[in-house]
């Protein structure tokens, strides 16, 4: 099995944690990314979602085809004398008269940093709102199968295995950020439908606040009832447990916004929100902001002045709080780091309806903002007399897929490598020809195409387990006493029955926060009873397993590279086996049995202590079964001191807290032996 | 004041889906509409019509898929078709759970949460429940000592090796201590005021010499059960402490004399009204409320707990009385809605199994129907559902779910923060049939527009299809702006109009694309809300 079928296979265990994932601190330092020459990982993209289908005909007026656009549109045209010229250098069929509220488009076209694609969309255009945004979020549309995943999610688990839903493994951030209240299908991928959200961890449905959490928006008025009493139960959980809440918090924190006025809508806030979580250190890769009202069916235009109105104010109320979004990222000084970009569900038509308005289209127009942005319209102007039926642009003139757009940004923005668009898109047929809309001095050269590789933190493999008798709930760690008192044994301690283990591993001073000694086994992928290799390790309080001189994680000797199940053994718990298979050999695999119950083989096979799942304390006689036997032997050794199997505490004495340790499991069934 | 006096006058649908929650996992739009227009008394007892099972001859074998595997020809204990046997199991009781709308798989989870063992693999576990099926609404101390000799029980309680030379207190200690009259307040060494270590001891004795069996049959059950082996029995006479009044059990002069011996010890304990006051707290966190006071304690158990005693120890009535009681309904005072409903968070099987009828999810099928297809779906429900959610058909310790027994959190335990990532994952589940774990389709999905067809009235309007949908998931209707935020997940940014244009357009073209994405949209809002945790 080669490495990208093992990501593909155990991706809900190792690399897409579970949300049982708390915020896991210190397993490895949190080295960030390696580091790249090409600063690819300090970019970020914002996706901006017009929901209801912009007017693209009155958003960008083809100056080519003024009659045809007034016979189009007797009532709700704009007149030529408003129309802002966007380029009169560009050629006559690109030749584009914005809206008059687009007044700071303008201006950042003659800054040099906005390019409009022209007669954008997918083949067979769907015209149902709900249906066509679905296809932008999938990558869907045309002649392909409709996804179930987004791509957005699919970019970023290709790009960042390991990463989502991982913190501590070197990206503080979530990949991805969603803000305003739309739903999150361009974030969700197939293993971890949520945890790709937030992202990753969060919930698809509700991000309009800063801080989304599982279970959609939080519940405004909680009443005063047995029934609020749960549901503030409940939002406490969510609290605890949203892995990237306190980062995303530190970051809005740590940012400030300039002094730039942005305006009160609601997207000006969801930029302003952006801005200052990146100026906070944020490294979210994805951001993804949305505005509504563009559903323009009547009353688009004022009949008096049709360049006043709802559209007039929408696209005002857009150009605005982008200007000042890009003003805010210059002040900044991180206006190097992030392109924008702007997309509808559809265009409307060409053909005005009877109410000062019209329906659904079929192309568009993209918009793509940011310093690093080669300014330019791609794509012509919308033939205005090539319709369909229902008098909208004829899917013929289709001349970008959306995907192509797309994809053009994630290679020569984030330095994408053609496979992992293809990954990203499930087919390789948009990776080109690309679309140049970044600029030469900002473009990621084909040499830095980002291949991040987690940091290697030993030769070897990592595993966490905690002792559920030893962890020390009011210092949220084991104890240390055995071998700060000198009782625990410098060789390994499992050498008589009924493990019999005849390794020499010892230590010649205990690193510092060392616990106990552990077992432990590989066992056989298919046939877990049949043991591979043993290994005496060191566990250290935080429950990361150290070779005896201190080193982090466990090697096993002469044992060929492959899938194993991992088993951990202890001298007084029950002992727990990988529920999946573990992998040898790569640096950065780590299996981490306190995440979750499940992590460990079998039916409750652990136990929760703190915020972690732990091995089960009372087995004192060794047999992998918590019963009356261990009850007598503690009986007998009541006051016994020093390094003592029926010790459950690990406190350096046999005595009453060790018999409600064992009374808490009794009858608890090892899963295996 | 707490009353358990009989609440008058029709449900409402609000009552009646409480009702349903509670007592049933065959919670349907139609019986919510149906039990809406009864009475209290007539909604109940129509849940305790108990009907024959669907399928009493239990799972097939797969291999030959015509043998009824576990209740017919002798037991094969073989490793190598045990986990067949135990997803047979498995959905065998998924299956009886879904279908039952009588209140009596409640009642089994109930009696497994207390008499408990943990998981195993064999048809021992089969039996097990069968038992608690048969006495689901019976009489308790007939339960009690049949658990007693029930196969699965004296092995994981190691009973089967409590004998006259050795004897093994961890069954009569449990017996005690978590099954029956429970530990009181240790008032001195090894007095724990309901019993004493002394009665531990003898009763280990009065239980010697128990052992599995796998040919005998209880007749009064047509179960395989346990045997008395003299051989093994200590017959000398037990004398218990002043806990029990001195009391003198004689000790059997034969097998069949050792079962006289057992039914005088269950007796003994039974007798006490304290055993009756044990039962009736813990039906009362169960189906009523996590909240039980000193008013409640004085008002509505002790009542309860004469009537169990006096019944002898049947338990319908005293169920009965209590889901038809104004205090269950919440309207023993003046305040309606700050009590009870909705005051519990649903264990898994109240969230899962619930929803799949409360949504119209459910494509299992007839039980022993292609079982070498069907069967592992009944582990993957297990594995990948109902385990992420914090749940198996066997609690992992020796005292239960924390969420039915666990002072002070009682239901709470049920969300924490290993489960939430599945609890807030179920429309995926529903939406996709798949497993929130490992992704393995599964035999459970909601088809939504059809759903919204069938069951739902005036869909063209969004406030009418909102409301419908609220009325039936969640416990109590949400106020103004949260009824704005599950409704603009149905509309996304634009306007009711819309909708109704999009709806209008499906029914004339049948085209379900556009109506199936906003439908989804606000069905995973409302399945995933924290609200609809809560029952």
């Amino acid at each position: 099995m080669n490495r990208r079928q093992f990501f593909k296979t155990s991706a809900p265990l190792g690399l897409f944690p579970v949300m049982a994932n708390l915020p896991i601190k210190g397993i490895a330092a949190t080295s960030p990314l390696a580091f790249n020459p090409c600063h690819v990982t300090d970019r970020s993209m914002v996706i901006i979602f017009l929901s209801g289908g912009n007017d693209i005909i009155n958003t960008t007026v083809p100056l080519d085809q003024l009659d045809d656009y007034v016979y189009a549109r007797p009532n709700i045209h704009l007149p030529q004398n408003s129309l802002i010229d966007l380029d009169t250098t560009l050629p006559s069929e690109r030749q584009i008269g914005l809206h008059p509220s687009l007044t700071d488009f303008k201006a950042m076209y003659d800054e040099g940093m906005l390019n409009i694609v022209q007669r954008v969309g997918y083949a067979q255009p769907n015209k149902s709102h709900f249906k066509s945004l679905d296809n932008w979020l999938t990558g869907s549309g045309g002649a392909l199968p409709d996804r179930e995943t987004g791509w957005i999610g699919r970019f970023l688990s290709d790009r960042y295995p390991g990463y989502s839903g991982s913190p501590f493994l070197g990206e503080p951030d979530p990949l991805g950020i969603l803000l305003g209240n739309m739903n999150a299908t361009g974030f969700h991928t197939f293993d971890e439908h949520k945890m790709e959200i937030n992202l990753s961890g969060q919930d698809p449905a509700g991000f309009y606040t800063l801080i989304s959490s599982l279970g959609g928006a939080p519940i405004p008025n909680i009443p005063n009832s047995e029934h609020g009493e749960m549901l503030m139960h409940l939002a406490a959980i969510d609290e605890s447990v949203n892995v990237y809440a306190e980062r995303i918090s530190q970051t809005f924190s740590n940012g400030n916004n300039s002094s730039v006025n942005y305006p009160g809508s609601n997207l000006g806030d969801q930029l302003k929100t952006i801005a200052r979580m990146l100026d906070g250190g944020s490294r979210t890769k994805i951001f993804m902001a949305n505005t509504g009202g563009f559903d323009t069916h009547g009353g688009q235009v004022d009949p008096a002045d049709t360049t006043q109105g709802r559209h007039a104010n929408l696209l005002g109320g857009v150009g605005s709080a982008v200007k000042a979004f890009q003003d805010d990222l210059k002040n900044m000084g991180l206006d190097q780091n992030v392109v924008t970009v702007i997309f509808s569900e559809f265009g409307r038509k060409i053909i005005q309806n009877g109410s000062y308005g019209c329906d659904h289209g079929t192309l568009n127009s993209m918009f793509v903002v940011g310093k690093g942005v080669e300014a330019g319209v791609h794509g012509t102007n919308i033939d205005l007399t090539n319709l369909d039926n229902p008098g909208a642009a004829h899917p013929d003139q289709l001349e970008y897929d959306y995907r192509v757009v797309f994809a053009s940004l994630l290679q020569d923005w984030l330095g994408a490598n053609d496979t992992s668009l293809a990954n990203t898109f499930l087919s390789s047929q948009y990776i080109g020809p690309k679309i140049p809309l970044i600029n030469a001095s900002n473009i990621v050269p084909s040499s830095c195409y980002l291949t991040p590789t987690p940091p290697p933190v030993c030769a070897c493999m990592q595993v966490k387990v905690v002792l559920q008798g030893f962890y020390d709930t009011a210092q949220q760690s084991m104890r240390t006493q055995l071998a700060d008192s000198g009782a625990l044994p410098l060789a390994q301690p499992y050498n008589n029955s009924p493990f019999n283990y005849t390794g020499t591993e010892a230590a010649t001073a205990f690193p510092a926060d060392t616990v106990d000694w552990l077992l432990l086994e590989l066992r056989d992928a298919d046939e877990p009873d049949q043991v591979i290799a043993q290994k005496a390790v060191l566990l250290r309080k935080d429950g990361i397993v150290m070779a005896p001189d201190g080193t982090p994680g466990v090697a096993f000797d002469g044992v060929t590279e492959g899938f194993y199940r991992l088993a951990v053994f202890h001298r007084n718990h029950l002992g727990v086996l990988s529920s999946d298979t573990v992998l040898l050999d790569a640096p950065n695999f780590i299996y981490d049995f306190t995440t979750g119950e499940m992590k460990a083989e079998g039916e409750g096979q652990q136990t929760m202590v703190g915020t972690m799942w732990a091995m089960i304390a009372g087995d004192t006689d060794k047999n992998q079964l918590v019963n009356n036997e261990d009850f007598n032997f503690w009986d007998q050794n009541v006051g016994q001191t020093g390094y003592h199997q029926a010790d459950l505490n690990a406190d350096g004495i046999v005595d009453t807290q060790d018999y409600d340790l064992w009374s808490g499991n009794r009858s608890k069934l090892g899963n295996f032996k | 004041m707490a009353s358990i006096s009989l609440r008058q006058g029709v449900l409402g649908k609000r009552l009646a889906a409480h009702l349903l929650r509670r007592s049933s996992f065959k919670i349907t739009p139609a019986r919510i509409a149906d039990f809406a227009t009864k009475t209290a008394a007539q909604a109940v007892d129509e849940l305790f019509t108990v009907p024959s099972l669907t399928h009493p001859e239990g799972p097939i074998n797969w291999v030959d898929g015509v043998t009824a595997w576990l209740t017919t020809g002798p037991y094969e204990n073989n490793p190598e078709n045990g986990g067949q046997q135990k997803q047979a199991v498995l959905f065998w009781l998924t299956n009886e759970m879904l279908n039952d709308a009588s209140i009596r798989h409640k009642m089994t989870l109930f009696w497994s949460s207390i008499f408990v063992t943990e998981m195993d693999t064999d048809w021992r576990m089969f039996e097990l429940w069968r038992l608690f099926q048969q006495l689901a609404l019976g009489n308790i101390k007939t339960l009690a000592y049949k658990v007693t000799l029930d196969n699965k029980m004296l092995r994981y309680l190691n009973n089967n090796i409590n004998n006259k030379n050795s004897p093994n207190e961890n069954y009569a200690r449990e017996f005690l201590e978590l099954f029956t009259i429970l530990k009181g307040e240790q008032v001195d060494t090894g007095n724990y005021t309901n019993y004493t270590e002394h009665d531990i001891q003898e009763a280990a004795r009065v239980l010697t010499g128990f052992v599995t069996s796998n040919t005998y049959v209880d007749p009064e059950t047509g179960r395989r059960a346990g045997v008395a082996n003299f051989g093994k029995h200590d017959a000398g006479n037990k004398k218990f402490s002043a806990a029990f009044g001195h009391q003198h059990i004689t000790g059997a002069t034969a097998a069949t004399d050792m079962y006289r011996e057992l039914q005088d010890f269950v007796g003994m304990v039974f007798n006490k009204v304290e055993t009756a006051r044990a039962f009736v707290r813990r039906l009362y966190r169960f189906f009523v409320s996590d909240f039980l006071t000193e008013e409640i304690e004085s008002d509505v158990i002790e009542p309860l707990a004469q009537q169990l005693y006096s019944d002898g120890y049947e338990v319908e009535n005293t169920l009965k009385t209590l889901l038809k009681s104004v205090h269950f309904y919440d309207e023993d005072d003046s305040d309606n809605q700050d009590e009870i409903i909705g005051g519990k968070i649903k264990s898994p099987l109240e969230l899962y199994l619930s929803g799949i009828n409360l949504f119209d999810a459910n494509q299992m099928g007839v039980l022993n129907d292609d079982p070498a297809e069907n069967y592992p779906k009944g582990s993957w429900l297990i594995s990948y559902n109902l385990s992420p959610l914090g749940f198996s058909y066997y609690p992992s310790s020796v005292e239960g779910y924390p969420g039915f027994y666990k002072a002070p959190n009682y239901s709470k335990s049920w969300f924490d923060q290993a489960t939430i990532s599945s609890r807030y994952r179920l429309s995926y589940s529903f939406l996709q049939g798949k497993t929130v774990k490992n992704n393995k389709t599964i035999p459970f999905a909601i088809h939504t527009v059809d759903y919204f067809n069938t069951h739902f009235s005036n869909q063209s309007y969004a406030d009418e299809l909102v409301t419908q949908l609220l009325e039936m998931t969640l416990p109590e209707m949400p106020d103004a702006g949260r009824f704005d935020y599950f409704r603009q997940k149905l509309l996304g940014q634009l306007s009711p109009i819309n909708w109704a244009f999009e709806w209008a357009n499906f029914e004339s073209t049948g085209e379900e694309a556009a109506i199936e994405i906003a439908l989804s949209d606000l069905f995973a809002a409302v399945c995933d809300s924290p609200e609809f945790q809560t029952f």
